[in-house]
């Protein structure tokens, strides 16, 4: 039998992005742009993502490194504005145990030309499985991925 | 054009009630089961209260007082274990605008006499709506409405084991 526990948790992430923030919400709308930056760390194996993106649309993805624990994302947009806010509820699972389930707030700022992101997770993680510094340092490695990707396009053109 | 703003607030409300986890559960488990307390104003008569209990399951009500504005409440259930949790993310519209988003966890704890009920929400308040203060007085009424409905219960002799044993002890 499990043993049942809860432990709740906020964490907010900031990031100056050198984009606009049309440009910088494109990365989370496009399915495409999507899956460059939200992947986990090197070496990992991956399933496809799927990304309806829209309010009611879900988006999921799993992968883990090879041999270990299946880690399993499933999203659901509760609430999109346009370049301006992105809210979603999702929950993780690893393998066939939910460990967790988090409200993520995504809102875009204008900053000059460039586009300051905040990000507020609010987080109840399940039966003594994970916990917000590796959640936080996980979600920052997210972030990471998508400067570096936007940094790139914007030298590209 | 609206001003956009998103404000996180958590909250968590205790609540000790005289009946065993399995009944204070069900009283979330069933649509039939939660009218009789949920919602936040006796003359807000429901429109419309749809529960699909179970993980991946959708709830929807619409009430409000008459002739004012609509309330929608839509959630999604993220996690169920019978007897000990319940884990629901929702939205709430004023009528076409969408005030909140909230994640919510309940937990039922057995305790002497009954049922300790801890309920958290982490939300976020959208746009300007950002009464944190009125959204916990409002589930406050809700959670005191529940209490009435499970001591009416007792009264009319749906005791738990429990309570016959606290009454026993105490006669």
């Amino acid at each position: 039998m499990t043993d049942r526990s809860t432990a709740h948790a906020t964490f907010t992430i900031e990031r100056r992005l050198t984009v606009s923030r049309e440009k910088a919400f494109r990365a989370y709308a496009d399915p495409r742009s999507k899956a460059r930056w939200f992947v986990g760390p090197e070496g990992w194996e991956r399933s496809d993502h799927k990304l309806d993106f829209r309010e009611g649309g879900r988006e999921s993805v799993s992968g883990g490194p090879p041999g270990g624990l299946i880690h399993y994302y499933n999203a659901l947009y509760q609430d999109i504005v346009p370049n301006e806010r992105i809210v979603l509820a999702y929950e993780m699972h690893m393998d066939s145990t939910r460990i967790s389930v988090s409200l993520g707030t995504t809102e875009f700022k204008s900053d000059g030309k460039a586009t300051r992101l905040v990000y507020t997770e609010q987080v109840v993680f399940l039966d003594g499985h994970d916990h917000v510094a590796a959640r936080e340092h996980g979600t920052r490695a997210l972030f990471d991925n998508l400067a570096a990707l936007l940094e790139h396009e914007a030298q590209a053109t | 054009m609206i001003k956009r703003s998103a404000l996180p607030a958590t909250f968590t409300i205790n609540r000790h009630y005289p009946a065993k986890p399995a009944r204070v559960f069900a009283a979330w488990a069933s649509v039939e089961a939660k009218a009789r307390w949920a919602y936040c104003d006796e003359a807000w008569k429901p429109q419309l209260h749809e529960l699909d209990f179970r993980v991946g399951g959708r709830e929807r009500a619409i009430t409000g007082p008459a002739g004012g504005a609509r309330h929608i409440f839509e959630a999604v259930y993220w996690d169920i274990v019978p007897g000990e949790r319940i884990v629901f993310s929702y939205d709430m519209h004023l009528d076409a605008r969408r005030i909140s988003v909230s994640l919510s966890t309940i937990e039922f704890f057995a305790e002497a006499g009954g049922t300790r009920m801890r309920f958290t929400e982490q939300g976020v308040f959208l746009d300007g709506y950002d009464d944190v203060a009125g959204r916990e007085e409002g589930t406050r009424i809700g959670l005191d409405n529940l209490e009435r409905v499970l001591r009416e219960g007792l009264d009319r002799g749906e005791l738990d084991q429990t309570e016959t044993d606290r009454r026993r002890a105490a006669s």
